[in-house]
C-alpha cells in the first residue's frame, strides 16, 4: 500500500474542513476513505477534525469583556488619532484625522448639509461658467461616461474639469439627473433628495434650455 | 447604525472618506473573532483585552492604507493586525507566554445542555469535547493557530497562506494536516483507557 504524501492528505483534509466549517451540523459531514491509505491515514484525523469543529462551535468568546473592550478600543482610537494629528505638519488639511471625541457620530443633517454645500458650489461655478459648455444641441460626455462615473461623483472622486463637465451633462439631462438622485439618495441612505439642491438644478436647467435644442433625440439612448 | 447590509470593504471605503462611525460595524463584526483568535494564540486572559482592543484601534488609524480594489479581504487585514500586535507583545515579555487553557470556565458551553434528551450520549459528547480543548493547548501555537485559523468560515486557505505569511496555499493544507495529526496523537494520548478486568478468567 502506498502512503499519502502530507501534501495529498493535506488537500483531503482541507476540502473536508471546508465542508465541516460550513456545515450546519459539523456531526453530518461523513468522510469517506477510499483507498486503504485514507482509511489507515486519514481516516483517524479526519474524525480529529470533527471533533474539533464541534469543540469550535461550542467555544464561546468572552463577550462579557465585549464593552470593556469596546471603550478601550475607542479610548485608544482617539489616542493615535490624535498622535497622527500631531506629527502631520501644520499646514496639512486637518480633516482627514480623526476628530476631537472620536466616533462620537457625526450627525446626519451635517453629513448632508456638508454634501449639500458641495453640490451647491459646483452648481454655483457652473452657473458663472462661459456658456461655451454645454455647446448649443449637444451635452458634453455621453449618457453612458456619465452614468459610469456617476458614483465617482457621489464620492467626491472626480477630477474638477471632469465634474464641470459631468454638471453640465446633468444639468442638461433629467434621465440622468434622476440616476444621479437615486445613487445620491442610496449611498446617503435617504429617502429624498434635498428639494434646494433639486430646486437650483432646475433653475440651472431652464437657463440652459436655449442651448439645448437637441436634448429629446439625445434621450432615445435611455 | 446605518450600512448593515454592506460589506467590509465597502465599510472600510466609507471610514476612508470620513464616516469614522461606521468603523463600529466592524468592531461589532468582529469582536468574537479576534478575542477567540488571541485566545487560541495563547495571549492570557489580562492581556487579551487590551490586544483586541489595540487590534481594531491600529486598524482604524491605518484604514487609509487598506486598498479594497486589491481584492483583499478586510478580514484578512485584520487578522494580520492581531498576528503582528501578538508576536511584537511576545517579544515584550519577559517571560514565556502563559498558555491559557482552552478549557477555561468562561470560555466553554455547557455541552452537555445541547445533549439534554440522552444523558449518556451528553457526557461522552462533552469528554470529546474536552480532550479536544485539552489536546489544543498542547500543541505549538502555531499548530493551534493553523486549526483555529482553518476553522473559520471567513476565510479561504488563500486568505490563510496570507495571514501566516506561508509561502503556497499547499504550505497551508500541508501544515493544517500536520497539525491535525499531532492534535490526533495528543487526543488519543488522553484517552481514558479500558478498566482492567478484575480477574482473569482463564
Amino acid at each position: 500500500m502506498a502512503p499519502l504524501d502530507d501534501e495529498q492528505a493535506g488537500e483531503i483534509l482541507a476540502r473536508y474542513v471546508e465542508a465541516l466549517k460550513n456545515a450546519e451540523d459539523p456531526s453530518t459531514v461523513n468522510f469517506v476513505a477510499i483507498t486503504a491509505a485514507e482509511t489507515d491515514e486519514l481516516a483517524p484525523v479526519m474524525k480529529t477534525a470533527a471533533q474539533v469543529a464541534q469543540a469550535l462551535a461550542e467555544e464561546r468568546s468572552g463577550d462579557a469583556a465585549k464593552e470593556a473592550v469596546r471603550g478601550k478600543f475607542r479610548d485608544r482610537a482617539a489616542t493615535l488619532a490624535r498622535e497622527a494629528a500631531a506629527q502631520r505638519p501644520v499646514t496639512a488639511p486637518s480633516g482627514d484625522g480623526l476628530p476631537q471625541g472620536m466616533l462620537g457620530r457625526r450627525r446626519l443633517p451635517q453629513l448632508v448639509g456638508g454634501l449639500g454645500w458641495a453640490c451647491a458650489v459646483v452648481l454655483a461655478v457652473l452657473l458663472f461658467m462661459p456658456h461655451s459648455t454645454p455647446r448649443a444641441g449637444t451635452l458634453p460626455l455621453s449618457h453612458a461616461e456619465v452614468h459610469n462615473a456617476v458614483p465617482a461623483l457621489i464620492r467626491n472622486q472626480v477630477p474638477l474639469d471632469r465634474t464641470r463637465l459631468m454638471w453640465a451633462h446633468l444639468v442638461g439631462c433629467d434621465a440622468c439627473f434622476s440616476v444621479y438622485q437615486k445613487q445620491w439618495r442610496q449611498f446617503h441612505g435617504l429617502a429624498a433628495f434635498p428639494p434646494e439642491l433639486a430646486r437650483r438644478r432646475e433653475m440651472h436647467h431652464a437657463a440652459h434650455v436655449p442651448h439645448l435644442e437637441g436634448l429629446g433625440a439625445l434621450f432615445d439612448g435611455h | 447604525m446605518r450600512g448593515v447590509d454592506l460589506s467590509d470593504e465597502d465599510v472600510i471605503q466609507r471610514v476612508q472618506r470620513g464616516e469614522t462611525e461606521l468603523f463600529e460595524l466592524v468592531f461589532e463584526r468582529h469582536y468574537t473573532r479576534i478575542e477567540r483568535y488571541l485566545r487560541h494564540l495563547g495571549v492570557a486572559e489580562r492581556d487579551r483585552e487590551d490586544l483586541a482592543a489595540e487590534t481594531f484601534a491600529r486598524a482604524l488609524s491605518r484604514v487609509a492604507s487598506f486598498n479594497a480594489a486589491s481584492g483583499t479581504r478586510y478580514v484578512t487585514y485584520l487578522y494580520a493586525i492581531a498576528r503582528n500586535l501578538v508576536a511584537d507583545h511576545a517579544r515584550t515579555w519577559s517571560r514565556a507566554p502563559e498558555l491559557v487553557g482552552l478549557e477555561a470556565a468562561d470560555g466553554v458551553m455547557d455541552v452537555a445542555s445541547h445533549r439534554e434528551s440522552d444523558p449518556l450520549l451528553a457526557v461522552m459528547h462533552a469528554d470529546e469535547v474536552q480532550r479536544v480543548r485539552q489536546a489544543m493547548t498542547k500543541l505549538k501555537p502555531s499548530d493551534r493557530e493553523m486549526i483555529y485559523l482553518s476553522f473559520d468560515r471567513e476565510l479561504s486557505s488563500k486568505e490563510i497562506m496570507a495571514v501566516m505569511n506561508k509561502p503556497s496555499v499547499t504550505s497551508v493544507t500541508t501544515h493544517l494536516y500536520k497539525a491535525m495529526k499531532k492534535l490526533r496523537a495528543l487526543v488519543l494520548a488522553n484517552e481514558p483507557r479500558e478498566p482492567r478486568a478484575a480477574f482473569d478468567p482463564r
